[in-house]
């Protein structure tokens, strides 16, 4: 279970939510509307200004944190600009967050290639960032991204580039992958339609505020808000 | 051994592009306010810093003749010192090293990058030439801005170096600034401007060649700016060699 | 749910120490054809000019020796080493690292444990301070060959009469050491922090990679300024 409590950050004011574990949520709000702000701070790059978020009870992020990297064993992440570290192969690449928590080379390496099999870019292990495409990149963020078993995952713009049937495709493996590890995600997309049948709920931000998690089966809904008929 | 060997190279590599491009610009009219905005860019925005970098020079300008006051009992030499170093020779070479990272750097970086978006093909898509609208500009701007900013530079190194020699070595003011004005010569003044000038045309040039070459992405940028800062500075000290023969 | 992967405390991370080698082959090995040939070139202008001074004002060229001698070693090898890795180092690391940045590798990093300003900088400044250090004995020598051959071929000066070592004294050789762990600090110091600091795309690559060369040309200034103000106060016995 991931808690927001009284959330103060940015334009955003009292967020309260809780997120149940193994379920993907799509953040849906205008530019401005505080979304990267939000993942900033789910993600220890940015410490709220009041409330705090706790993951499984454990308080995570509050005022008084240091952000330092304890905190981030219980988070990975997804990036709309794929931040490969380009002089290293995927495997590398993937490997990552073990070789930061000095695991052993040996033992990351297998791992990096069990999850990369399981994305189905087992072949692409040996190859520079620079040569793969924008959907195979992806899968790399995500390998990477779970390597070290998250219990929350945070995908800023994972669809990115992506056309509509491999955003879909994507979104549908995200998850799948986190129900299967019993980790929560939360995404942001620009175009919530491929998202909405692989998402548990949705959760709306405008004017510094948040609602939801909404059913997805409101589906309706969410797109008069995202397409602007609806007011907030 | 083979890197050092082609290392003799490196001023033929980076000065005959240069050439090619002067070679371009000549007979092309550049657009009279673009080159008036890039001098704002090049030579306004830069005067803080070639103030505090003549500053710098002049200071140590300052410790060095004071050392030669105090070890050679030699006051009388100490204005022609100041004056062949801060106009003549070390001013010169530092402020244009400067240059090329402020001005050289910098406009590589902003060509590199609209080559990189395209911006530059867009022009020539809608029929119109790069080269007197974007180009002959920055070079003209870069050229006529190192010879102003060399003045300024030669000005902050002078105060200082003055100010440095007469508080550490107890000369008089007023008998250093004689002997200042005894031992230079105008033609220190003359030499200092037109090697100032020569750089600035120099990583002009060599900037804007090393800009509009990048291509990919944002690394190629990167690669530009680091291409453009070394070849302006190679340049000028291949410059400031040949100029022993000229002037 | 798997067990999730927590980080083993007290282990050092290797790639500090081995990341600084890698930089240090860019940074030195790579540099030397730059630093030699630049260098000597500057030797020369400089030999030339102040031979060419020193006929018209005093009449004697001898007399240049030993002050080239020392103004080679304390301050025109150094400095100008400084400025050209400056140029073709500090840029470079700025582009490398504002890349890393915009790309959102480095935010990458740090939310999967690591410490980017730790582990980008430092490895770098290390190998600046090494890289420096073995650079500027080499640029001295060439600067100082070359003009001695300059001043040997157009004014008939004999070598040994030029080459003052003997005018050298070990604050000499200090303040030429001491300049060179400086720069060699704070020429990647200043470029890493100017990559970490790159915004935006492609455009704050470059913007990075050039602020990176103009504070780190002024830096290496103002660092000689403050090395050379001290070392004269010390020949002076005002301190200490």
């Amino acid at each position: 279970m991931i808690e927001l409590q009284s959330l103060c950050l940015g334009p955003l004011r009292d967020l309260t939510m809780s997120l149940p574990q193994g379920q993907l949520y799509a953040l849906l709000g205008p530019t401005n509307s505080g979304k990267s702000l939000l993942l900033r701070c789910l993600a220890g790059l940015q410490k709220p200004e009041s409330g705090f978020v706790a993951v499984h009870g454990r308080v995570l992020y509050s005022p008084d944190s240091t952000l330092d990297a304890e905190h981030r064993d219980e988070v990975g992440m997804v990036f709309d600009t794929y931040a490969a570290i380009p002089d290293q192969s995927v495997l590398e690449n993937v490997r990552l967050p073990l070789d930061l928590r000095g695991c052993d080379q040996t033992e990351g390496d297998e791992r990096a290639m069990v999850l990369l099999e399981e994305l189905g870019i087992a072949e692409a292990a040996n190859k520079q960032p620079g040569e793969l495409s924008g959907g195979m990149l992806t899968r790399m963020q995500l390998a990477r991204a779970l390597i070290h078993n998250p219990r929350f995952l945070i995908l800023d713009g994972p669809t990115a580039g992506l056309d509509p049937v491999s955003s879909a495709r994507s979104l549908q493996m995200i998850a799948r992958l986190l129900e299967q590890r019993g980790a929560t995600g939360v995404v942001t997309t620009h175009d919530i339609r491929p998202a909405l049948p692989h998402v548990e709920g949705v959760i709306l931000i405008s004017g510094g505020l948040a609602r939801g998690p909404l059913p997805a089966v409101l589906a309706g809904d969410v797109l008069d808000f995202c397409e602007g008929h609806r007011p907030w | 051994m083979v890197n050092l060997l082609n290392g003799l190279f490196i001023p033929i590599r980076w000065l005959l592009p240069a050439a090619r491009l002067l070679r371009r610009l000549v007979g092309v009219r550049p657009d009279f306010r673009e080159t008036i905005y890039q001098l704002e860019h090049f030579g306004y925005q830069s005067i803080l810093i070639v103030i505090a970098a003549g500053c710098a020079v002049g200071g140590i300008v300052a410790v060095h003749a004071a050392t030669y006051v105090a070890n050679y009992s030699a006051g009388e030499l100490a204005g022609w010192a100041v004056g062949y170093a801060t106009l003549r020779e070390v001013g010169p070479l530092l402020t244009g090293l400067l240059l090329a990272g402020r001005v050289g750097a910098m406009n590589a970086a902003e060509l590199a990058d609209m080559r990189v978006r395209d911006q530059i093909r867009g022009l020539e898509a809608l029929g119109l030439d790069p080269m007197p609208i974007v180009i002959a500009p920055r070079v003209y701007a870069a050229a006529i801005a190192g010879v102003a900013l060399f003045s300024v530079a030669a000005i902050a190194s002078l105060v200082t170096a003055v100010l440095g020699v007469t508080t550490a070595s107890g000369l008089k003011l007023m008998p250093f600034l004689y002997s200042l004005h005894d031992g230079t010569s105008l033609s220190y003044l003359f030499v200092g401007q037109a090697k100032a000038g020569i750089f600035a045309l120099i990583v002009g040039l060599l900037s804007t060649h090393e800009g509009l070459q990048a291509s990919g992405g944002s690394s190629a940028v990167g690669r530009a700016v680091n291409n453009a800062a070394v070849a302006s500075a190679v340049g000028i000290v291949t410059a400031n060699f040949a100029c022993t023969w000229v002037f | 749910m798997a067990a999730q992967t927590k980080r083993k405390t007290g282990v050092k991370p290797p790639w500090l120490v081995g990341q600084g080698w890698l930089h240090l082959d860019h940074l030195a090995v790579s540099s030397l054809p730059l630093i030699v040939v630049t260098l000597s070139l500057a030797g020369v202008a400089f030999a030339r000019e102040g031979a060419i001074q020193a006929q018209m004002i005093i009449g004697t060229v001898e007399v240049l020796g030993p002050e080239y001698m020392r103004l080679t070693v304390t301050e025109m090898g150094p400095v100008i080493t400084a400025l050209m890795l400056t140029m073709r180092v500090g840029s470079g690391i700025a582009a490398e690292i504002a890349n890393l940045t915009v790309s959102q590798a480095t935010t990458a990093y740090q939310v999967f444990g690591g410490r980017a300003q730790r582990d980008l900088v430092i490895p770098r400044i290390w190998a600046g301070v090494v890289g420096c250090v073995l650079l500027v004995p080499i640029g001295v020598a060439s600067f100082l060959l070359s003009g001695t051959l300059a001043v040997a071929l157009w004014f008939d000066v004999p070598q040994e009469e030029f080459l003052f070592f003997r005018h050298l004294d070990g604050l000499d050789l200090m303040c030429a050491m001491v300049k060179a762990v400086l720069f060699g600090a704070v020429i990647p110091f200043i470029a890493a922090r100017a990559g970490l600091a790159a915004r935006g795309g492609s455009g704050a690559v470059g913007q990075a990679s050039a602020k990176a060369v103009v504070h780190g040309t002024v830096a290496v200034l103002f660092i000689d300024l403050l090395v050379a103000a001290v070392v004269a106060m010390l020949r002076d016995g005002r301190l200490g």
